[in-house]
């Protein structure tokens, strides 16, 4: 298959990032002109509703342009560290354990800042990773794609029914976990969002000073060190930064589902494999996809909203069953 | 000025048990060599011990009299390349792309490919004779020309030394000369030194200058085409019985084993 020029995938990606942006402001349950969005963004009229819709309208969809380009390139990061197309931050359970920490965080010591969740959310985020890969390992084959996603789904399950023993007995927990845990990117405010922003920016830094070695990592272990690259060193730094990114996005929203696993593909499919471009692109385009789940949830769930996080889960796994059928199925 | 490449009396192993024992080996400059050697000899642990793919207990691989542990490893990599026997390249790469990830032990960080390293892609392609297949995606190529491609990689790598892991399995006898041509070509022309395990007796010594002859992991015989491939040797190493002619074309031996169901005495 031929492959497009880097150069328009970048364009079309700017331009569908520009358009979700404007959509995601200006529709929803109140509908507003681009009017009532210039006034919020120059502070004019700050007294009329519109305006107030907009001015509300602004963190979320700074956050799922964050959350989305976080999603998306943890999930390139982790699929090139295990060579494995279907490593996402969801399949590998790093988004449950997270969750998994947090929760014990606040059942057990009482905790409310963000920033703790953060911190919790990487320590558990980690280990999960570790455990699964760890589990997916072992055995004669090694990890392949369909043992990594049952290590990661059995995992997974285990995981969420620990939050659930933690949970069940204990009302106010269950309050603050379940406003916090249904993957929803509408409750961030611009101080979570500054709050997570160095980290994100330094993740993303690092993941594309590290792309030239992540693209030899590819070959395989044995041409990789031929050339010279240290391998474990690549491949921990790499694990660190795509477990940052897929934290930071889940301790202030919750989990979002299949962002990671279905973005990175389709990029792939289109741009090749070379990490510069596989993770520009994917954050261009992650940032989309999730803007625009959230859009649409608002839109199918009126009066109310869906929450991104089940929009995200229900395009993402039809896309998941194509892919696993794709890879080239080892051991079934 | 050719880099000398030892084993100092290795022993290598995974967990408690040596594969190796107590091996020592002086790579020859500018020659090819093969390693011989039954199933599970030793053969292909010798070969990646040298590549840093195993590390000795004991023992050190030196490179012109230094510890290998005490050079960088990307300088290493500019002077020892190594064709891994299992090969992956990401979905749908392009042959030249995937060419160019040779390059990576001399590229500086954060540079683009420079005129350097567009000249050695290209040389490695041509001498590959992949030139034509530069834009195809590598999962369109055949068995052979995936291997040329992956050839042109080390290749493009430009070292002094090559090390191939049974660089002809899997491919029918008319891709398995095209390769060791190829390979030959490349020794005359470059004077790379190419260390190789082969599995094919006949073909080690009709394109070997030198041969390494593995049994238990222990170097068993070494030395030219001539003086190893014997039929006592070949009994010695394989515990087979053996006729050994001259090849007819390049004059170098040439093995037919016997079988019990042998009808001409």
């Amino acid at each position: 298959m031929s492959k497009l020029k880097p150069y328009y995938i970048y364009i079309i990606g700017i331009l569908i990032l520009a358009l979700s942006i404007v959509i995601s402001i200006t529709y929803g349950v109140k509908s507003v002109g681009l009017s009532d969005v210039v006034d919020a963004i120059l502070n004019r009229n700050i007294d009329a509703y519109n305006v107030s819709v907009v001015q509300a309208r602004i963190p979320r969809t700074l956050f799922g342009l964050v959350a989305g380009a976080s999603l998306s390139i943890s999930g390139v990061l982790m699929q090139s560290v295990t060579r494995n197309p279907i490593a996402d931050p969801s399949i590998l359970g790093v988004n449950t354990g997270a969750s998994l920490f947090i929760v014990f965080g606040i059942a057990f010591f009482n905790i409310q800042s963000k920033l703790s969740y953060v911190g919790l959310a990487f320590v558990g985020g980690m280990i999960t990773a570790i455990l699964v890969y760890k589990l997916a390992s072992s055995g004669y084959s090694g990890p392949t794609p369909i043992k990594l996603a049952i290590a990661g789904a059995a995992t997974s399950i285990a995981l969420s029914s620990i939050i659930n023993i933690i949970l069940m007995p204990n009302s106010n927990v269950m309050t603050t976990y379940r406003f916090w845990q249904i993957g929803s990117i509408g409750g961030a405010s611009y101080e979570d969002i500054l709050l997570i922003m160095p980290i994100t920016i330094a993740s993303i830094i690092v993941s594309l000073l590290l792309s030239e070695n992540l693209n030899i990592l590819l070959l395989s272990d044995e041409a990789a060190i031929s050339l010279g690259l240290n391998l474990n060193r690549t491949r921990l730094i790499a694990a660190f930064c795509g477990v940052f990114l897929c934290a930071t996005t889940t301790a202030l929203a919750g989990p979002i589902s299949f962002v990671g696993l279905m973005v990175p593909h389709f990029i792939r499919l289109v741009i090749g494999s070379n990490h510069i471009h596989l993770i520009i692109c994917s954050g261009l385009y992650g940032s989309s996809i999730l803007i625009l789940s959230d859009v649409l949830g608002r839109i199918l769930g009126r009066p109310g909203e869906l929450e991104s996080g089940i929009m995200t889960a229900l395009i993402g796994a039809p896309v998941f069953v194509f892919i696993i059928r794709k890879a080239k199925v080892q051991s079934l | 000025m050719s880099n000398s490449l030892k084993a100092n009396n290795i022993s290598v192993g995974y967990g408690n048990g040596n594969i190796l024992n107590d091996v020592s080996i002086h790579i020859p400059e500018n020659k090819i060599s093969v390693i011989l050697g039954s199933n599970g000899s030793g053969k292909s642990t010798l070969l990646k011990t040298f590549c840093r793919l195993l590390t000795p207990n004991e023992g050190t691989i030196t490179l012109n009299d230094t510890s290998l542990k005490c050079i960088n490893s990307k300088k290493i990599a500019k002077t020892i390349g190594l064709l891994p026997q299992n090969l992956t390249a990401p979905e749908g790469i392009k042959v030249a792309e995937l060419v160019s990830r040779g390059r990576y032990p001399h590229r500086k960080f954060l540079s683009p490919l420079s005129a350097d390293d567009y000249k050695a892609i290209n040389e490695a392609m041509c001498a590959m004779k992949i030139t034509e297949l530069a834009d195809r995606s590598i999962d369109e190529l055949s068995g052979g020309q995936r291997q040329r491609v992956f050839i042109a990689l080390a290749l493009a790598q430009e070292t002094d030394i090559l090390f191939l892991d049974e660089p002809t399995t899997y491919l029918d006898i008319a891709y398995q000369i095209e390769i060791l041509d190829l390979l030959k070509e490349l020794n005359q022309t470059k004077k790379t030194t190419i260390v190789m395990v082969l599995h094919d007796i006949n073909l080690s010594s009709k394109y070997g200058d030198y041969i390494f002859a593995m049994k238990n992991g222990h170097l068993l015989k070494e030395g030219t085409p001539n003086e190893v491939i014997t039929s006592e040797n070949i009994k010695e190493i394989y515990g087979i019985e053996s006729v050994v002619v001259s090849d007819p074309l390049s004059g170098s031996p040439f093995i037919i084993p016997a079988s019990s169901h042998d009808t001409v005495q």
